[in-house]
């Protein structure tokens, strides 16, 4: 049960991993706090389900076509958005979010219904065994695509142009104006990178249960928990963090009742809130 | 009409100093009187008063949100954790142990304050957004917990709240439909537009003020910007308790939907729609939101793209608000005519 | 001859108060040209808005040329890939990179502007830089991060270079360093738009020099000419020179 229970909280937790890596660099850039997030997830969700119910493509298709659906939603987003990200009115642009994705939820559910849904993914019937621990084809998929997400962005903001831009603009986008970067297009780049993300885990991590147009609101609580309990910015301790949450969830749900755990988690995180207001694995 | 005193506040000091009190407070009794008379005057069907006992309700909700966003500035996204909490605590001692409402009220704000108090300390050291995202999960957390708790009725809620009954002069005065409603619902407004008119002048209200419009300079000037977010925070939680023991009886019931962000939405552009530190803003707000409800409905999915769609074509549009649109109106009028 | 830079009654508003008020001056090719004066005599203010750069909000009118160019409706990083490059003042380098981080991420615009600088130029330029590379500018001494910043501005290909302030902070021997680092650079053709509040030591350097006081330039000439003005000598270089 131990196992089992650690095998399905990894899977659980690089879920959150890939749903909180693009939220991080968002924030830390732009300081951008983005309710819609969960809604984007859902959306990646969404769309993977109706390209193949709908015009029977392969999963392997429906998955890239839910992330560019999910990329164009996010350039339009963050182009509406573009003022208040620049003036840095961070009230509004929460509230912006707030109503964004209060509007993608409406507008899915009109567009795909209210019913609960399955994606169809083959890599989901492939049972595999770890000793007593029964996983699938899906899981290993999720643990992967989050380890070469969190490697590719580690790579990107530490080695490349880009990264360096992004960094830039994160720490003094007025000074970053000076050395000729265009604040507003690195802050497209990384919402349009965190909304992929979100999309991204939505349509791998979709198929492990049934996917309804509501949900969302659960994922941006545990994405902001990943986010806060590492320290704003903080990329490895969002993985760590991000599996450390999956771990806790599968653990709790093996001896309490699941619904409560993220109720759990977040009383962990007012507690470490008042200890340590800047994060767990923040320096100082 | 209530649009147009509305604008008037805006403007603030001037238009206080030119109207003299005694007149304002004749004007303000006349306003209260028109709009106890207001179904009346509207026809008195049961819809129409359906309509008006849920504007106050709803409006009374969203003064909470609006103490904390108009004058500290912040994004409280728990609001519905206190509505909930008002209705559930009056709800289930009620239904359970048979109290009267007036009791039951006053357990509301004792649980409220609890709560708020708990939020904003554990907040205490935290930075802007960090406030907003802890208040939003407690409220998305807190729908998961009532949903699933069988002591607070799960997923069912609690049901058959009795009727709201009140000691009166020889007697009680029992509200069995909405037009007796009325007149409870309305008193409960109009003192909540009065605390909040007096904690506008209050010295916790300009210090907040401050804090929002220069928190450096309010440090630099002796205010604790932390002391002051709490106080405003915890004030603000009963208001929208209230909100909610009025709705518990209202409905007579209670389900997990109180905590839903449909409510969250509501509140927020119920301030942000007409412009925020208007002593009527939520007022009119709630009138507008609950009247396209009510009495316009496209359906449910519909009305929450209705709902997003406001907020967001406001904040994109006109960050001040109906206000700021007239405003920039008048400027366009009186500069064409020049 | 038409000026490089060409600023008309430029004006700058905070709010209600006018913080320069109504300032032209020219700045030719190859030419050093000096803004001197009290603090809060609006020199840094002046500076910002011809590079159409400011922390704060100010209202900007009047027009900035750049050769032939109006640029004045500009964004910060346009006027920037055009090769109107500013060094603000105070902080002026990314804290949280390391030297060749600063260096690196400045990418010269495709239509170069002025002459480009690779990374290894600058390190020509600034040789104490060469030992530093590696090091997060968080560490550095306020001498090499005036280098690093100005090092970064020149990888930006600039036809103009504006300079705030890059002696304030720093030790005497420093400041003849960095301002002959600059001279250097102006005798190489770059030209030098020069924020100094050590009059004296902007009069080493420069060809031209304006005063600027409370907004408005009340004396222009030649560096030669300036030393002999009385006012000058007077105001700036009695007892508050060096």
């Amino acid at each position: 049960m131990i196992l089992a229970a650690l095998v399905n909280g990894l899977a659980l937790g690089a879920g959150y991993a890939l749903l909180a890596v693009g939220w991080t660099v968002l924030l830390g850039a732009a300081r951008l706090v983005n309710f819609a997030h969960g809604q984007l997830y859902m959306i990646g969700a969404f769309v993977t389900w109706f390209v193949i119910s709908r015009f029977g493509l392969p999963y392997g298709i429906a998955v890239p076509v839910a992330l560019v659906v999910v990329a164009l939603l996010g350039v339009v987003l963050q182009l509406l958005m573009t003022r208040m990200t620049l003036d840095q009115n961070i009230v509004n642009l929460m509230l912006v979010t707030l109503a964004f994705g209060y509007l993608l939820q409406g507008g899915a559910a009109l567009l795909f219904g209210g019913d609960p849904q399955t994606i169809d993914s083959p890599l989901q019937q492939q049972d595999l065994a770890l000793g007593a621990a029964r996983f699938t084809g899906q899981d290993v998929l999720i643990v992967v695509l989050a380890l070469a997400f969190y490697a590719l962005t580690f790579v990107v903001l530490g080695r490349t142009d880009l990264g360096r831009m992004v960094r830039g603009v994160a720490e003094d986008p007025k000074l970053a104006q000076l050395y000729g970067i265009n604040a507003a297009r690195v802050y497209l780049a990384v919402f349009v990178f965190a909304a992929v993300c979100a999309a991204l885990a939505g349509a791998v991590v979709g198929p492990r249960s049934p996917i309804l147009t509501s949900m969302g609101f659960e994922e941006v609580i545990i994405t902001f928990l990943v986010v806060v309990l590492a320290g704003v910015g903080n990329l490895v301790g969002g993985l760590v963090v991000a599996i450390g949450l999956g771990l806790f969830t599968a653990f709790f749900g093996t001896f309490f009742p699941p619904a409560y755990s993220t109720a759990a988690a977040f009383v962990v995180l007012l507690a470490v809130l008042v200890v340590r207001p800047q994060g767990l694995a923040a320096r100082r | 009409m209530t649009a147009d005193l509305a604008t008037r506040e805006t403007t603030g000091a001037p238009a206080a100093r030119r109207v003299p009190t005694p007149l304002r407070a004749l004007l303000w009794v006349v306003l209260v009187a028109l709009a106890y008379l207001l179904p009346t005057l509207l026809g008195g069907s049961d819809r129409i008063y359906t309509t008006v006992v849920l504007v106050a309700i709803f409006a009374i909700m969203s003064y909470g949100v609006d103490v904390v966003l108009s004058y500290l500035g912040e994004v409280s996204l728990g609001h519905t954790l206190f509505w909930a909490a008002g209705a559930y605590t009056t709800a289930i001692l009620a239904v359970r142990s048979g109290w009267s409402p007036i009791p039951a009220l006053l357990a509301s704000v004792v649980v409220t304050v609890v709560l708020a108090l708990l939020l904003g300390l554990a907040t205490l050291r935290t930075r802007e957004f960090v406030f907003s995202l802890v208040t939003y999960a407690a409220a998305i957390i807190g729908l998961t917990v009532v949903q699933n708790t069988t002591a607070l009725g799960g997923s069912d809620g609690v049901v058959g709240v009795p009727l709201l009954e009140l000691p009166a002069f020889g007697g009680t005065y029992v509200a069995r439909t909405n037009a007796e409603l009325w007149p409870i619902a309305l008193v409960c407004l109009v003192l909540v537009v009065l605390l909040v008119s007096r904690f506008r002048r209050s010295r916790l209200g300009t210090t907040a003020l401050m804090a929002q419009m220069n928190g450096e300079l309010s440090t630099a000037m002796g205010v604790d910007v932390r002391r002051t977010r709490v106080l405003v925070f915890v004030l603000s939680a009963p208001i929208t308790a209230l909100a909610g023991w009025l709705y518990a009886y209202q409905r007579s019931y209670v389900s997990p939907d109180l905590l839903s962000p449909t409510f969250l939405l509501f509140m927020l552009t119920a301030v942000i729609l007409p412009g925020r530190r208007l002593l009527l803003g939520p007022l009119v707000g709630a009138a507008l939101l609950t009247s396209q409800q009510q009495l316009a409905s496209l359906g449910g999915d519909a009305d929450k793209i209705v709902l997003g769609g406001v907020l967001a074509v406001v904040l994109l549009a006109s960050p001040t608000g109906l206000v700021g649109i007239w405003h920039a109106l008048v400027r366009r009028v009186r500069g064409s005519r020049r | 001859m038409s000026a490089l830079l060409d600023v008309a009654d430029l004006r700058v508003r905070y709010g209600h108060s006018l913080a320069v008020h109504g300032v032209s001056l020219r700045v030719g090719g190859g030419e050093l040209v000096a803004v001197a004066g009290a603090n809060g005599a609006g020199k840094s203010t002046l500076v910002d808005a011809v590079a159409g750069w400011s922390r704060g909000r100010p209202t900007v009118t009047g027009s900035v040329v750049l050769a032939g160019r109006d640029v004045g409706r500009l964004a910060a990083h346009r006027r920037a890939k055009l090769g109107l490059v500013l060094v603000p003042e105070g902080k002026g380098v990314f804290d949280g990179m390391t030297v060749r981080e600063n260096l690196q991420v400045v990418r010269p615009p495709r239509e170069a502007a002025g002459r480009p600088y690779s990374v290894d130029d600058v390190l020509d330029v600034f040789p104490r830089l060469r030992e530093r590379i590696a090091a997060h500018c968080s560490t550095l001494s306020g001498g090499e991060r005036q280098m690093v910043a100005i090092g970064r501005a020149l990888r930006a290909a600039p036809r103009l270079l504006i300079l705030d302030e890059p002696s304030v902070g720093l030790a005497p021997r420093l400041v003849v360093e960095v301002l002959t680092h600059i001279r250097d650079l102006v005798d190489d053709g770059l030209s030098v738009l020069l924020v100094e509040q050590n009059v004296r030591a902007a009069l080493e350097v420069a060809d031209r020099l304006h005063l600027l006081d409370q907004g408005r330039i009340v004396a222009s000439g030649t560096a030669a000419q300036m030393r002999e003005d009385t006012r000058v000598a007077q105001a700036y270089l009695g007892g508050l020179g060096s």
